[in-house]
Formats: structure tokens, sequence, C-alpha cells
């Protein structure tokens, strides 16, 4: 494993005061709570309609009061790709577990994410089950 | 093949694509679709190379990373933009000023 850069140990630093500060707010403020002051999703404000990245600070305060099963009906798709981003990266910097590969060579393809995010963002917004699962609440 | 061309050899910048298309997409509304562009661009990389086309790769290589500074920067803008709103006193506020301009 090559040393790290200097822009990967500023990425790492940043990512990690984020994280920190970010676990901090949402064990102190909750983003359930009406009149809060966490980023709103502009799309679900102005349109209605789910994004695809909506209710993701809802399922991270769950996730930072150690609630999995509500942070995964809050928006699942967000939960599977949270632990995933990092094994990516990591792939990127050339880290490759074999016994991650089978896993990784999937994960990798773009096709996946081009078919995956907007059909995502479709699904969230069928009213019928089990669509409707994948809206968040 | 050869190792120049092997799968990984040219970054696709997939995993940054797809952080920055939700984020931007979430804090800047439609606008964040952009961030597919990236995905695009980061999916030819891998065909491209597939097909031995090195210098193609590193040209599509080079596109996903402009655009996923793209979908970056309409993230931080979205996150700059939520942040005035609600500095302005957000929804309620705006519904207000909207009644007294009505109200004349």
């Amino acid at each position: 494993m090559q040393a790290l850069r200097a822009t990967d140990k500023l990425v790492l630093a940043t990512v990690a005061c984020a994280a920190v500060v970010g676990v901090w707010l949402l064990r102190h403020y909750d983003p359930n709570a009406v009149g809060n002051f966490f980023p709103k999703c502009i799309f679900h404000e102005t349109t209605g309609y789910w994004c695809i990245g909506c209710g993701l600070t809802r399922a991270l305060h769950a996730l930072a009061h150690g609630d999995i099963a509500r942070a995964f009906s809050m928006n699942p798709l967000a939960m599977i790709v949270l632990p995933l981003l990092p094994l990516m990266v990591l792939h990127e910097r050339g880290v490759r577990p074999r016994t991650l590969q089978p896993m990784m060579a999937v994960v990798m393809a773009p096709k996946l994410w081009m078919v995956l995010l907007p059909a995502y963002w479709i699904a969230r917004n069928l009213p019928w089950w089990p669509f409707s699962l994948l809206a968040p609440g | 093949m050869n190792t120049a061309t092997a799968p990984g050899s040219v970054p696709n910048h997939l995993a940054w694509a797809i952080i920055a298309t939700v984020l931007a997409t979430c804090l800047c509304c439609p606008l964040g679709l952009l961030g597919i562009v990236a995905i695009v661009q980061s999916n030819k990389v891998n065909t491209l190379l597939n097909q031995g086309d090195l210098e193609g790769a590193r040209r599509a290589s080079d596109s996903a990373k402009t655009w996923c500074w793209v979908a970056t920067a309409l993230a931080i803008i979205g996150l700059v933009l939520n942040i005035g709103w609600f500095a302005m006193g957000g929804t309620a506020a705006y519904l207000e000023q909207i009644q007294q301009m009505q109200g004349r």
C-alpha cells in the first residue's frame, strides 16, 4: 500500500471533522422537529416529490442514535451506499482485498449507477407497496 | 491485454461522481442531475479501456472529473442557499412577506 498523498490526508481530515461535527449536531438537534436548521431538499420543497437523497438527514439522525431499522426506512439506498463508498474510494486508490473482489466488480461498474439512481428516483415516488417502502418514513 | 489498458489503470472517479450527484440532487434540485453526466463519462472510461483506447479513456476520465466538480459546486451552492434561506427566517418569514405584499 502506497503512502497517503497530501491531498488524501486533507480530504481525510475534512471528512473526519465533518463526521464529528455532524454526529454532534444530530445527537443534539432533531431533523424531525418543525423549523429545524438542517438543510432541506430543495427539490422536495418545490415539487413535493422525493429525490434520491430525501430522508438522508433523518436517516443519519437515526444512525447517530443507533436506530438502524429507522435509518433504513428513511433512505434505504443511502444506507446501502454509505458503507460502500469508503470501499469504492479505497478501490480507486488501489486497495483491493481479494475477498471483496466479486462485490467490487459489480459495484465499480458505472452502468449500475446510471440505471440504479434514476430508477430509485422514480420508484420512491410510486405510491404503491413495495415502492412506498423506499420513500422516507 | 497489456497493463496500460487494464481495468482501473485510468481513474473513473466513480465514488466521487455518486457522492456529488446525490448531494447535488438533494441540495440543489434537479440541476443535480448533471451529476449523472459524470457517471456516464465514468462509464465511458471503462468501455474505452476495454476497447484498448487509452487516449480516449484518459479524455473520458478528465471529462468525468470536470463533471464531478460541476456536481460538487452545485452541492455547495445548494448548501449555501439552504443556509441563507434559514438565516432569512425560512418558509414562515417568506409566507409572511407575501401576505404583507398582498395586503397592500
